[in-house]
């Protein structure tokens, strides 16, 4: 019995500051920029989900027509109702993948309403399994700070949807988390509350937890050597007021244990990583660009048996 | 030794704590009904029911005919008008109370929200209201003769 490789399903998270809830909408040269990237993830990193963060349907719309690719579907989760904005929108390579069903989850307690997640259920042609991807853009810490039970209550609550779809059948579900979570991997909301986790043993063995490689993306992305070190990253956030640090590790890819088993469907890390450009680099510091997150990359690999 | 009689007295605590939210959802339900009764001419009611899982293909059809146990049921907030020779319900949303109190989950659209406590479900019932895709079903339902 052999097992046929294909080409991973690769994805991307990227919050865009194109359309951010409280400042104007980035500028025709910024936006540019943005529609020149995505379209060389899909040309040259091979995208076949890209998840964006701070759109609206406008940018989104904008981008789809830059990309211009039959092959490429929207699925616009923008849009503002009289209480909440939603700034979510992913485009699918609709050749390899299906999208099944999708909804947005809310939770909401007192006067309170939080957003959750962006679900959308797609099916791998490839693969002939069916992913459940969860995108999210939780609050800031500007408007929620740190310690706020409400982080504490967004991680349950979406670890509680999550449960729903494990316990809906007897096999391991393939479940992946995208987006910025505007807490870094340690924060008690995601390492304690939704059980995400750097133990990739622990995570493989037990179902209730999610595996997160982004954890080891928490420091310096190269080692110091006097003269020698080049100038790095240490985390997809740069707010240049921050304190202990201006890096977090607010943007992750999450992965369920089905992905670290024999199956169909197996988390590829080597492409996990935070997407470098000197151009965002140096954006992303200065006082003056909208632009303060580098987008993160997360692979699949496919195995079908021959 | 195991402490039995604690455990029997929390479970019944428990218990009378999830009747008292259970009449204060049905009360909730109840406050909504009143408010909407003169204004629509008492043509509306929205409440929970029990609802039959519609699978239209031919598999499901022969499977419900041979082993009935396989009918699936849901709960849903519906709309019906209680003056219409029709009176059937029409389904607003999903309902899902698994736990028999809070939390509680309305899915309608594309969106679900879940809520915590009666204001954060008081609030959500408004918020579906003002829906102009279930709007349009409560118009239907109240204009059926």
């Amino acid at each position: 019995m052999d097992m046929l490789e294909i080409k991973p399903i690769v994805l991307i998270w990227w919050n865009t500051s194109l359309s951010p809830p409280t400042k104007p909408r980035a500028s025709e040269d910024k936006r540019n920029f943005i529609k020149h990237a995505v379209k060389e993830f899909f040309n040259k990193k091979g995208v076949d989900i890209l998840a964006l963060g701070e759109v609206s349907s406008l940018d989104l719309e904008e981008i789809k027509d830059y990309i211009n690719d039959s092959s490429i579907i929207l699925h616009d989760a923008t849009g503002q109702d009289k209480y909440l904005k939603f700034n979510i929108g992913v485009l699918f390579k609709k050749t390899r993948l299906r999208i099944l069903y999708h909804k947005s989850f809310l939770d909401s307690y007192g006067k309170i309403t939080l957003k959750l997640c962006e679900y959308i259920k797609i099916y791998s042609r490839d693969s002939e399994s069916v992913i459940n991807i969860y995108v999210s853009h939780w609050p800031s810490r500007l408007h929620c700070p740190e310690n706020s039970p409400k982080r504490i209550e967004i991680g349950t609550a979406l670890r509680q949807k999550l449960d729903v779809i494990r316990k809906s059948s007897s096999d391991p579900q393939f479940i992946i988390l995208m987006g910025d979570y505007n807490d870094d991997p340690y924060s008690i909301s995601l390492a304690e509350h939704l059980l995400a986790t750097r133990d990739r043993e622990l995570a493989q063995k037990n179902d209730s937890f999610l595996y997160n490689p982004f954890w080891r993306y928490l420091g310096e992305s190269e080692p110091f050597l006097h003269g020698k070190t080049e100038q790095g990253i240490c985390g997809t956030y740069y707010y240049a007021s921050g304190q202990p640090s201006r890096w977090y590790t607010f943007d992750q890819i999450m992965f369920s244990s089905a992905f670290l088993k024999e199956g169909p469907l197996t988390l590829d890390e080597r492409y996990c990583q935070i997407l470098r450009n000197d151009y965002l680099e140096s954006a992303i510091k200065s006082s003056e660009s909208i632009f303060d997150h580098l987008p993160v990359m997360g692979a699949i690999n496919i195995r079908r048996i021959t | 030794m195991t402490d039995f009689l604690k455990a029997y007295n929390t479970g019944q605590q428990e218990l009378k704590k999830l009747e008292i939210i259970q009449k204060e959802i049905d009360a909730l339900f109840k406050d909504l009904n009143n408010q909407l009764k003169v204004p629509t001419g008492g043509r509306i009611v929205i409440d929970r029911q029990l609802l039959q899982a519609k699978d239209d293909s031919l598999f499901h059809s022969f499977t419900e005919s041979v082993f009935p146990d396989s009918v699936k049921f849901y709960f849903a907030i519906v709309a019906s008008n209680p003056n219409s020779k029709i009176h059937k319900d029409k389904e607003l949303a999903k309902w899902d109370q698994q736990q028999g109190g809070y939390p509680c989950t309305i899915s309608y659209g594309s969106t679900a929200i879940t809520c915590h406590d009666l204001e954060s479900l008081a609030a959500a019932l408004a918020r579906l209201l003002e829906d102009p895709q279930i709007a349009k079903i409560i118009a239907e339902v109240k204009s059926e003769i």
